[in-house]
């Protein structure tokens, strides 16, 4: 199928609407996803698009997942404040997560660094034990995340169950067509074979002839 | 701040609205019908009015499937989409944490002060008191609740069991549909019996 034909399917065949800030992030999913099959059905461009919803869903959860732990690492950092003091916690969290994504804060924000570095210095603590840490006091939020990208694996198995069994009747088709080809070639040699043999019969006798 | 309606007229408005007959409108009326509706998840579909449902049914009976397991894969697929679009409503419709649940309940304190001075009644301390005690509640509500990850990650729960049925109907409507059968299930050559 040429890539125009593709093209055309998708258009058709848009089930999955976002908002153009995940529709962009859900078309490279699908897109790559469609460009694996041969010659996609209608059936099948249907399931890729769902399979790929649910790949979407599973990043966006992770994502989620790992903002939790670090608003926990940052709450866990400013606990002792006797109020929530929202931006000072996302100030924090903002730094944390910028050490983990490997960025280079002690250079580029050399003050900030230092103020969070004293606040880990007072309290003993290293990244490795503040996450751990922030896991443990947000584990239900964690857990809730993990039972919804575990629904979404299951959902992912289903989808693709179907679009194996798809696959399945088009292989099967294919191999018929194979089956009747090749069966229709036996029975032509057959026949051409058929024709030969008293000729061949005649030769053989003349060559057993005493 | 602080309610100013009186004993006696609230019970009078209480009791004028037990009078009400509801909205006389049509329009009012189908407004009012979707008043206990969340998601709709659990009414059943008329699928003649789902925009999706034909476009998807034209497309798997030209695919070669019966007309019968066309109707059954189109209405999972249907479902299916229902319920992961109230998902996705739902995702993007959770309000942010309201900044002011992050606001010291002393400031607060002093600010209802500072307002009192010009009014005609002055606020008293119980009152300040309580106005407090209301804001710190709903501080560590939100507290509790966390950002919008956490909130989303409650809410999400609920579409669990929806989305189960719904993708295990569309891989059980494929699979049985004729021609297809889950792999393993029988095979392709006939058994003879014993």
């Amino acid at each position: 199928m040429t890539n125009n034909k593709k093209l055309k399917k998708l258009t058709t065949l848009r089930t999955v609407k976002l908002q153009p800030q995940h529709q962009q992030q859900f078309d490279i999913v699908f897109e790559s996803l469609l460009s694996e099959m041969d010659t996609p059905s209608a059936l099948s461009v249907v399931l890729i698009e769902q399979i790929a919803e649910c790949l979407f869903w599973i990043k966006q959860h992770n994502n989620d997942k790992e903002e939790i732990i670090c608003y926990a690492m940052g709450e866990e950092l400013v606990k002792t404040l006797h109020f929530l003091d929202e931006d000072y916690v996302e100030a924090i969290t903002h730094t944390i997560k910028q050490i983990l994504q490997g960025h280079d804060v002690k250079a580029t924000e050399p003050e900030r660094y230092a103020r969070f570095e004293e606040i880990m210095n007072k309290r003993d603590m290293t990244l490795s034990t503040l996450r751990a840490k922030a896991m443990l006091a947000r584990m239900d939020k964690i857990d809730d995340l993990d039972a919804i990208i575990t629904r979404h694996i299951q959902n992912l198995r289903h989808l693709q169950k179907g679009l194996d069994a798809v696959d399945i009747k088009k292989r099967m088709l294919k191999r018929l067509d194979l089956e009747i080809q090749q069966l229709t070639e036996e029975a032509k040699q057959q026949r051409e074979h058929s024709l030969e043999p008293p000729l061949e019969k005649k030769a053989d006798a003349i060559d057993h002839q005493p | 701040m602080l309610s100013t309606t009186s004993p006696e007229q609230l019970l009078a408005n209480r009791n004028n609205a037990k009078l009400s007959t509801g909205p006389k409108s049509k329009k009012g009326k189908q407004t009012v019908a979707k008043n206990a509706t969340s998601h709709g998840l659990n009414q059943a579909t008329c699928y003649a009015d789902e925009p999706l449902y034909s476009p998807l049914l034209t497309l798997i009976h030209q695919d070669g499937f019966s007309e019968d397991d066309s109707e059954a894969i189109a209405q999972a697929l249907t479902d299916y989409r229902k319920v992961m679009d109230a998902y996705y409503e739902t995702y993007m419709a959770i309000p942010p944490v309201d900044s002011s649940y992050s606001f010291n309940p002393l400031i607060i304190a002093e600010a209802i002060y500072g307002m009192a001075e010009g009014a005609r009644d002055s606020v008293t301390s119980l009152e300040i008191k309580q106005v407090i005690n209301i804001i710190n509640s709903s501080r560590k509500q939100a507290q509790k609740q966390g950002l919008m990850p956490m909130r989303n990650a409650t809410d999400m729960r609920r579409f669990m069991r929806y989305q189960q049925k719904a993708a295990a109907s569309i891989s059980k409507a494929i699979c049985h549909s004729d021609n297809i059968k889950p792999p393993g299930s029988r095979s392709s050559l006939p058994t003879s019996k014993k």
